[in-house]
């Protein structure tokens, strides 16, 4: 590992209307639904919405490739997340290692489908490194629209209150592969 | 037949108790070679909650122990094994460096934090983080208490056992404000996770 993420500028752009649309036509997963601070999430994933996965799967690949070096297999979940006004998350982590499976979360993938973002907007992804630090994402993920992060499941990350009318929504997505060795 | 995997959860650590006897622990503390060092990355900051509210903040004392225990050493890896054979199944070498002793002082912190170095140009990982219970005032009360980010576990350490656990999990250190404890340390390292 190099870098704490990787993005891919604008990887999505062209693809995002598509997305959303994919995303509309598809029947939530159970589980889906809205938290205290009215932040909604949707599950989708694990073949409901092949395209998109194999999409995103893709960038997961190049991204891998460049910073990580791990064991993948497919994109194995997706969802959706929209943060009203006021919302927020709290630091979390995708990690799964302790079910007793056969294969572990490695990669994790967040899409920017939103306009500009930026401090007075809020809604920014903050990262937690191991040693400590919060650390903010290039700040190119949030000029481009249908820009995509990547990052691994041993990072922390959380999303900063959300200061506009307009929610915030990410599109997220997480990568699996043999379990970790 | 379905396995349920979200009701299958294996767990996150391995305690195994009573892996020295007191007069080992006593041993152990005998051995140590030359002054401890402080550790300490705080700038006279009074944390008040610091398991809960930072990350990272510590003050603490190593020391190097002689040679002479490092069957020690050998007997700690047979329990990493055990504990690799039956819950986590990792590719491992073996021990990063020899085990040192850590002596947290009454109000000295270990805060959150991970031992997996993930941004090391070494060509390893660290895999496992083994910390053994040796000393405390009274042995009636754990010796220190670790904190897991994770489902938000806390373990008490009696003196005598060991604990070992994936080295990517965030954990704190809770020692006492006012006694001394002492935990004997080591990481086990094994190819880069994959």
């Amino acid at each position: 590992m190099i870098k704490s993420h990787v993005v891919f500028p604008g990887a999505f752009a062209a693809y995002i209307e598509t997305a959303e649309k994919i995303l509309s036509e598809a029947e939530p997963k159970p589980g889906s639904g809205i938290d205290k601070l009215g932040v909604e999430t949707k599950y989708y994933g694990g073949g409901y919405v092949s395209d998109l996965e194999s999409a995103i799967y893709y960038y997961f690949q190049r991204g891998n490739q460049l910073n990580w070096g791990y064991d993948i297999s497919l994109t194995d979940s997706l969802r959706t997340e929209d943060i009203p006004k006021g919302g927020y998350l709290r630091e979390r982590k995708e990690l799964n290692h302790f079910y007793h499976n056969y294969t572990d979360r490695k990669l994790f993938a967040i899409l920017n489908v939103n306009e500009r973002l930026d401090e007075s907007t809020g809604g920014l992804i903050y990262l937690h490194t191991s040693d400590g630090y919060q650390e903010p994402l290039d700040d190119i993920f949030y000029k481009k629209k249908g820009s995509a992060v990547i990052i691994d499941v041993f990072t922390k990350y959380s999303i900063s209150t959300v200061k506009t009318d307009n929610p915030v929504r990410y599109i997220t997505a997480s990568c699996s592969g043999n379990k970790f060795l | 037949m379905i396995l349920n995997n979200f009701e299958n959860v294996k767990p996150i650590y391995k305690i195994y108790d009573g892996v020295f006897t007191d007069a080992e622990c006593d041993q152990i503390l005998e051995k140590q070679i030359g002054s401890s060092i402080t550790l300490t990355n705080q700038d006279n900051e009074v944390l008040t909650n610091y398991i809960d509210k930072s990350y990272n903040f510590f003050t603490y004392e190593i020391t190097e122990l002689s040679e002479e225990i490092e069957f020690y050493e050998t007997r700690l890896m047979n329990y990493v094994l055990d504990a690799n054979a039956r819950i986590f199944g990792y590719n491992i070498w073996g021990v990063e460096k020899p085990p040192f002793l850590m002596t947290f002082k009454p109000g000295y912190v270990y805060g959150k934090h991970e031992d997996l170095l993930r941004y090391s140009i070494e060509p390893n990982d660290r895999k496992f983080s083994v910390f053994a219970f040796i000393n405390n005032d009274d042995p009636n009360i754990p010796v220190a208490k670790i904190h897991f980010d994770q489902d938000d576990q806390v373990v008490e350490g009696k003196k005598g056992s060991i604990i070992i656990f994936p080295s990517f999990l965030t954990y704190a250190i809770e020692s006492s404000k006012i006694s001394l404890r002492q935990l004997l340390h080591c990481h086990i390292i094994g190819p880069k996770f994959r």
